[in-house]
């Protein structure tokens, strides 16, 4: 898959639910972390973040809780949960939620024209 | 006088002699007779030795419920044929429903507690009319009438010893019902313990995890698989002759039951007496490709990641199943309060809320995105 094909996977994922961080790792890296698959998955996590489409939080006491921190600081803040995480979330780490933005873009992308 | 003493000593002597040649016959005979019971005893089947053991359980598990005594249930449950070493089509065949339905009709109301085993036969076509036969003059019965039993029991005598006799007796369930839903219920919904095997194959393979296929399209998990355990017989009893003790939790989250099944071909149950032991036991634990096999088993969701079961019972049981026997993790938040590694590495998790409403069961693959079951559109959790 390029990374149109991640981003519109993960957005037609996120319809349904909270998407894990390890969907974002395993469709960029297909189960092989290097660096270019590392630099991968940040490209698309920043792709995200910046148009808008998704935001990162964690599942917390409320449910899914946003990170309250700039936008500007997520990419970071992400490839630092990444590295502890080992790169291989395995369902931990934080999750994406769709935006308003985003859910119209999948919605878009699901339709067989769109 | 010397005359007469020597004819009188004569006698007494061939008294005696007559005496110890008659004690001699009778201890030989007595020998014999318990050389005899003893090859009898030998050669008794696993099947007689069993329900001896069973019927032990039923009396003391039964308890107080209306039907104090469930020997007769015993031999109805013989009826059912459910025969696990051959596939569901052949099972159906030679076995239609109605039988079992008669069976839960009889049970109906009286679930909870209520046991009954069933004995599997090869399926030779007569031997299964012979017994379609004898569940049909039960068929009536709509609970444990007394002047039934006898009945019940010439006809299971004669069919028993037909079927040991004739070594198609191979294999044993006891079924404990120990949840609410009346049986009747579950069998009007087509529960039946029928393994969707590959002709051939045998209830050793037999997992926790594993997706059973039942009546009429509805399904039932195994949860625990383990071993049957006979108190003060150590190291021998029902597991001996390959019986496991399966906890199955139906799909349609009606009932729990549990239920041993043997594997395969039965032999020899030696010193087993008393009565069976049917605490929950854990399996082993399943690999990423069982669960994966139990999910796509599932109702399809919008997704081709995600699949839906109708109530957060369902979904509980469908992820105790697939947990059993797995490495408990520390929780990974409020939201995320279960989560098992599974030997190669997949984890599955529990998860109490999700962007869909209720709770769900995530499961990621070392190798494969995240899969994911929720409860069907509508549900709350």
């Amino acid at each position: 898959m390029n990374e149109e094909q991640i981003i519109r996977e993960l957005l037609i994922s996120g319809l349904t639910d909270w998407v894990p961080l390890h969907d974002v790792v395993w469709h960029c890296t297909e189960g092989v972390i290097s660096d270019q698959s590392r630099n991968r998955i940040l490209r698309v996590l920043h792709r995200l973040y910046a148009d808008g489409l998704v935001v990162p939080g964690d599942l917390g006491e409320t449910g899914f809780e946003d990170w309250r921190t700039s936008p500007d600081t997520w990419v970071e803040r992400s490839a630092d949960e990444l590295e502890r995480l080992g790169w291989q979330p395995m369902g931990a780490g934080f999750w994406l939620r769709l935006t308003p933005a985003g859910t119209q873009l999948a919605r878009a992308s699901e339709e067989p024209d769109g | 006088m010397i005359r007469e003493a020597k004819r009188v000593a004569a006698y007494r002597a061939s008294v005696a002699a007559e005496n110890a040649r008659d004690t001699a016959i009778r201890q030989a005979n007595a020998q014999i007779a318990a050389s005899q019971a003893a090859a009898r005893e030998a050669d008794r089947s696993v099947w007689d030795r069993a329900v001896g053991v069973l019927s032990s359980v039923v009396t003391a598990q039964v308890g107080d419920s209306k039907c104090s005594s469930l020997a007769g249930l015993a031999y109805l449950g013989f009826s059912g044929g459910v025969n696990c070493q051959y596939n569901q089509f052949q099972y159906y065949d030679a076995d239609p429903r109605g039988t079992l339905g008669d069976i839960g009709s009889m049970l109906k109301g009286e679930a909870k507690g209520a046991i009954h085993f069933i004995g599997g036969l090869s399926p030779i076509p007569d031997a299964i009319n012979t017994v379609k036969c004898i569940a049909g003059g039960w068929s009536g019965m709509q609970e444990c009438v007394a002047d039934k039993r006898a009945e019940i029991t010439q006809l299971w005598d004669s069919a028993k010893d037909y079927y040991v006799r004739s070594q198609h007796v191979n294999q044993l369930v006891l079924q404990v019902f120990t949840g609410d839903a009346s049986v009747g219920d579950v069998w009007d919904e087509g529960y039946q313990l029928v393994r969707d095997y590959t002709f051939g194959s045998t209830l050793d393979a037999s997992r926790a995890g594993d997706y059973d296929k039942c009546g009429q399209g509805a399904s039932a998990t195994i949860l625990t698989v383990g071993s049957i355990v006979v108190p003060g017989v150590e190291g021998v009893g029902l597991s001996s002759a390959g019986l496991r003790n399966t906890t199955v939790a139906t799909n349609a989250s009606r009932a729990t039951h549990t239920v041993v099944v043997s594997a395969g071909r039965a032999t020899e149950i030696e010193g087993a007496a008393g009565v069976a032991h049917l605490d929950r036991v854990a399996g082993p634990a399943r690999s990423t490709d069982l669960v994966l096999g139990s999910f796509r088993a599932l109702g399809k969701g919008r997704n081709a990641h995600v699949r839906t079961v109708g109530s957060v019972d369902e979904l509980r049981e469908t992820f105790n199943a697939w947990s059993v026997g797995a490495e408990l993790l520390a929780p990974r938040g409020p939201k995320i309060t279960d989560v098992y590694r599974l030997p190669d590495g997949g984890i599955i998790q529990w998860r109490t809320s999700s962007a869909s409403g209720g709770p769900s069961i995530d499961i990621f693959p070392v190798n494969g995105r995240q899969r994911t079951v929720h409860l069907i559109d509508g549900v709350q959790g």
